[in-house]
């Protein structure tokens, strides 16, 4: 990291992070003065009142240029989404525990009469007052509209009151054919379509594509003003190096993204200006960059060739590049700061991987880039190595170290061999499956041709559902019984009937996720629309159609989450062995030991011999077995149904930083956990359960069937620095992922780090402000986590020497 | 694990049931690439700064750990001995020379404080452990490492065992402290792909003060290995005070070189053997020892490197 590197860096990290009430403050006046006229060209009207007035920001020293907000680190107010959570929290944001923001008393005065206009007019309005509409009568009182779940069971996500995200646009179109490529392709199908503008749906193409061409107008407006910004700024420098530099920025910022990317440099200003206005455009998140290394190759390669450019400059246009992910944030609701934490955007760059032809698409810039981000030492954008059978060693190896030198867990490791196939599974072509990335944490896609994949997205509590189950179909936690069940533990005189009874409960909650998902996707397409994200996804132009309705030419996903798969496989292998193997419990015993926390005498010797009964991650195959089908009756019941856009339930065990948040709602469970306390997180096993070793904990997630989890599977490995540093560890680290991916496990990420520095960073979290670690699919600030997800990180178990 | 799903092709397969204190996968550190190591009760050294005392005996024995230990007492009721000693609020003490290891307070502990170390292994037991890691051995070039204790006094058990291996195409290493007569390698030659092997003092006195025995054989036994062709590394445990002298590195490298090897390690001394002598209620003989200084590491290491040795320190 160079001096202006650093300077960048550390004024990221010192910034205090805020909320801005510009874009708000600018959406808002547009929308207002166009009430009345139809959805699609509202949305483009607005975001181009946004850009065209928004405030324009070159910081100091910066090669890569484009700002979201006023203040440096910050989250903008989206209230087209929803309002009333951020109302309702405003005041206290600054001193929540978790993802707070600074809002100051003039950021409040802006925001009281915006927030009054939108008030009823938002998609969490839509979303609340429908769900509310449309579930059946029964299952009502078990609805909990403020939080948007089940019976503590199901929950419908953030997307009720946020944006989508979840799609990775064509940035190779941006590059090669410039915004004026793309006008060129609009016009074409413009004039098609009002040629035959008789017919309704020619009708609705044009109105959809002249929003369309507003919003690339607008693109080559905002990118003129920055060119503009950055010749008035030269005109002021005094320092003559540095002018030339705003020179170059201000001629790049006039060639993209109107035109072509002719050099590297401006690749990599198109590139972030696009990353930059489809998040400004759709409050999402998950919105990756995609194969960076790919799309970048052709001006990286010219441009050394031709001497224009260095492997030190490229360096520094890669990290200047870096730094400007790390300016944006999301403010999301207190409630879902349990689920997600640590400011998570989730751009993610995927490295590596395979060309169409099946060949390794590995190159000098796969390298370049690995250093450049480890160097960089950055919680945005997130990393991830592909590799396939026939990936070179020296990547392996030079991923690995990457690792080693980030600490954050950077690169996370993807496996080809088991993520193309799990693509073709679900009716994605075999050349565009082999040009998969990562869109968020896990969810493969394939860039510009996936849409954007969530329509809602649910979370399901599958500890919760068991506890239920074990229940009879009641909520110890509220007394509530939404579906009657087939009996208590007490009662089952099998393991069979032990398992028809979760899965009994399990098919009736799977039944409401589409209700719920439906309608947040409806009201994505009827409300919020995005003409500018929609112009990057292959086809929309053609068929003149919004990238919210989904629908062919796109694949299409819909994302589930299950969480506590590791618990669920757990409590069953303890019942299946302890009461109907060995006889040694009865269920009843089991279930007066769960209702009472396993307290007391008899309590305390019942939890023993759960505890010490088999668990998944040590390489045991009965329990990996029964944990493995756990997974398959989660992916199949899901997979089952149709979401609304089309295409297909992708359900994942992906719980982001949930667990703590999961468990709490779970009381004391047959594997021996106690009540309230976290479940497994993702598809790794239980803190603290898996004690052999990293080898055998991979043994037994290899056991799990990831091509069935069709948004991905994460397994989180943490290893002590004994393990990867020094001598010829750093070969043994590469063949440890490549062991996993010859098992077909999915994916895998590392956190090397230290328990004594974890803890010292709990006691002076000054002193550990730079410390990243990696929770649950993305990387955070250590500081910035919860006390009792930091001390899970610290118990999960070292696997060292 | 499950001896009836063996396949019994080999003839002499199970004969031997061995001691075995502890297999630990994914080992980094014992030989190439990702390994299983299995730990071999009984050693006929008694080297004063032994990290795994519970390798000394070959019979089994009572293992106590202080930090699992809640205090509850049961492990004194549950002794038929009265071989616990406790006072309530404190831990327990258990005399070694009334135990009989009948493991009762291993089944009383209602927190795990005590176990029992040194099980009898047959040799495709071993095995079944050693393959479950088969797919990382390939993907590292790695395999499988005896150590101990003394692996190589259970030689008939390991020849076994490395036959079984190289069935079943997995790599053998040997850790051996080198104390055994020749024939007990002879017979372990023909299935070895490996072996490390410690050579803790050039002189004889010393050398017996250190560890209880004369080194004469043990460096007679390097020579001979050497002679083999098996790749091999010297390890070298360095203890403050006793092996740590720059004069005795450099006879050390001397003997090494003359020898014909050109790889050596140097292992410093480290006091995690303590807590083991505590849990097996023995006093730490090594009590006061402090690790060498990275700087007489460093110093050590290029007495080695000045030799014309490919020499590293293994931490």
């Amino acid at each position: 990291m160079n001096q202006r590197v650093q300077r960048l860096r550390d004024a990221l990290i010192d910034a205090t992070t805020s909320i801005c009430a510009e874009r708000a403050r600018l959406l808002t006046e547009s929308w207002q003065a166009t009430e009345g006229m139809p959805i699609i060209w509202r949305r483009a009207q607005g975001l181009a009142h946004v850009l065209d007035n928004m405030t324009v920001s070159i910081f100091p020293g910066e090669l890569i240029v484009g700002h979201h907000a006023v203040p440096l680190v910050a989250s903008s107010v989206f209230p087209e989404f929803g309002t009333d959570w951020i109302e309702r929290e405003l005041d206290e944001l600054s001193d929540r525990p978790l993802d707070p923001y600074h809002v100051s008393e003039a950021t409040k005065a802006e925001l009281a009469p915006i927030f009054s206009y939108w008030e009823g007019k938002t998609h969490s309005d839509r979303v609340r007052s429908e769900t509310l509409l449309t579930l059946p009568d029964s299952v009502l009182p078990a609805w909990d509209s403020h939080g948007a779940v089940l019976n503590q069971a199901v929950q419908n996500s953030g997307k009720v009151s946020s944006g989508d995200g979840h799609v990775i646009v064509n940035f190779t179109r941006l590059l090669e054919s410039g915004v004026n490529g793309i006008l060129a392709n609009i016009d074409e199908q413009m004039a098609l379509a009002q040629a035959q503008v008789s017919d309704r749906a020619a009708a609705k193409k044009g109105l959809f594509l002249k929003s369309s061409r507003a919003v690339m107008e607008t693109m080559v407006r905002f990118a003129g003003r920055y060119a503009a910004e950055a010749r008035r700024l030269a005109d002021e420098e005094a320092d003559p190096a540095r002018r030339e530099e705003l020179l170059q920025v201000a001629a790049n910022c006039e060639q993209v993204p109107a035109g072509p990317a002719e050099t590297f440099w401006q690749a990599l200003q198109s590139t972030w200006f696009l990353q930059l206005l489809v998040q400004i455009e759709s409050n999402g998140h998950s919105m990756g960059p995609g194969r960076l290394d790919q799309f970048l190759h052709p001006t990286y390669a010219r441009d050394l060739a031709a001497g224009a450019l260095t492997l030190d400059s490229a360096t520094e246009l890669m990290q200047c590049f870096i730094m400007k992910f790390n300016e944006i944030r999301k403010a999301r609701q207190t409630s879902h700061t349990r689920v997600m934490h640590g400011y998570p955007m989730f751009q993610t760059v995927t490295l590596g991987g395979q060309h169409a032809d099946g060949s390794d698409a590995s190159n000098d810039l796969t390298y370049h880039m690995l250093e450049a981000m480890a160097g960089a030492k950055m919680q945005e954008p997130t990393f991830v190595m592909r590799l396939h059978s026939h990936s070179p060693r020296k990547l392996e190896v030079a991923a690995c170290r990457a690792v080693i030198e980030h600490g954050g867990g950077f690169p996370g490791f993807f496996n080809d061999e088991v993520t193309i196939p799990l693509l073709t599974n679900v009716g994605v072509d075999l050349e565009d499956a082999r040009d998969w990335a990562v869109c968020g944490c896990s969810e493969p896609q394939v860039p510009g041709k996936h849409n954007t994949i969530t329509s809602g997205t649910c979370h399901v509590n599958l500890l919760k559902i068991f506890e239920i189950a074990m229940h009879d179909g009641a909520n110890p936690a509220n007394g509530i019984t939404v579906y009657p069940g087939t009996g208590s533990l007490a009662d089952f005189g099998s393991y069979d009937e032990v398992v028809a009874a979760f899965r009994h409960q399990l098919d009736n909650y799977f039944s409401l996720v589409p209700v719920l998902d439906n309608i947040t996707a409806q009201a994505h397409t009827d409300l919020t629309p995005t003409p500018l994200l929609s112009a990057f996804i292959d086809g929309r132009i053609e068929i003149g159609k919004d990238a919210s309705g989904g629908g062919p030419p796109n694949y299409q996903n819909t994302i589930t989450l299950g969480h506590g798969i590791a618990n669920v496989g757990n409590c069953l292998a303890s019942i299946k062995k302890l009461v109907f193997d060995d006889g040694v419990l009865t269920g009843a015993q089991i279930l007066a030991g769960m209702d009472s926390n396993y307290e007391g005498e008899e309590g305390r010797r019942i939890r023993k011999l759960l505890l010490d009964a088999s668990k998944y991650g040590n390489d045991i195959e009965e329990v990996d077995r029964i944990t493995a089908r756990v997974l398959d009756w989660f992916c199949e019941g899901i997979a089952a149904y149709t979401p609304l856009r089309g295409g297909h339930y992708c359900p994942t065990p992906q719980t982001l930083s949930a667990n703590a948040y999961t468990g709490e709602v779970v009381g004391a469970t047959p594997d021996g956990r106690l009540a309230a306390s976290p479940t497994a997180d993702n598809a790794s096993p239980m803190a603290g359960t898996d004690l052999n070793g990293a080898t055998a904990t991979m043994k037994s997630v290899a056991r799990l069937d990831h091509e069935k989890a069709t948004n991905g599977t994460i397994l989180n490995v943490k290893l002590h620095p004994t393990a990867v540093k020094g001598g010829d560890r750093v070969q043994k680290f590469a063949a440890l992922v490549r062991g996993f991916f010859d098992l077909k496990g999915m994916q895998v990420q590392f956190n090397v780090v230290d328990a004594e520095v974890l803890r010292d960073a709990q006691v002076n979290p000054e002193k550990h402000r730079s410390l990243i670690v990696k929770v649950a699919g993305y990387s955070a600030l250590f500081t910035n986590l919860d006390a009792r997800l930091q001390d899970q990180i610290i118990q999960r178990t070292e696997h060292a020497l | 694990m499950d001896a009836k799903t063996a396949p019994s092709t080999d003839a002499v397969a199970d004969s031997i049931p061995a001691a075995v204190f502890n297999i630990e996968r994914h080992a980094l550190h014992d030989g190439p690439g990702i390994r299983t190591l299995v730990f071999m009760k009984g050693c006929p050294l008694r080297c004063f700064w032994c990290s795994n005392p519970e390798g000394q005996l070959r019979r089994t024995e009572l293992m106590f750990t202080p930090n699992k230990c809640g205090s509850s007492g049961r492990c004194v009721d549950a002794c038929p001995e009265d071989a616990i000693a406790w006072t309530p609020g404190e831990k327990p003490v258990v005399d070694r020379e009334l135990c009989t290891v009948c493991a009762q307070c291993v089944t009383a502990c209602p927190n795990g404080a005590f176990e029992t170390v040194g099980h009898d292994f047959t040799a495709r037991e071993v095995l079944n452990e050693v393959e479950k890691d088969f797919i990382f051995y390939r993907s590292s070039s790695g395999g499988v490492t005896v150590s101990g204790g003394e692996p190589m006094v259970q030689y008939k058990f390991i020849a076994e065992l490395f036959e079984l291996c190289r069935e079943h195409g997995i790599a053998t290493a040997i850790e051996t402290c080198g104390y055994v007569p020749w024939s007990h390698y002879e017979a372990v030659i023909p299935y070895l792909d490996h072996v490390l092997i410690d050579v803790k003092h050039t002189d004889s006195e010393i050398h017996y003060e250190g560890t209880g025995v004369d080194p004469a054989r043990i460096h007679d036994n390097v020579r001979r290995l050497a002679r083999t062709g098996i790749p091999l590394i010297v390890r070298v445990p360095v203890i403050t005070g006793f092996n740590d002298a720059p004069e005795h590195m450099r006879a050390l490298a001397d003997f090494i070189v003359d020898a014909g090897i050109t790889e050596i390690h140097l292992l410093p001394y480290h006091s995690l053997g303590e807590v083991k002598y505590a849990g097996l209620f023995r006093d730490y003989p090594a009590e006061g020892t402090r690790p060498p200084s990275v700087e007489r590491m460093r110093e050590l290491l290029q007495i080695l490197l000045d030799a014309g040795l490919k020499a590293s320190i293994e931490v």
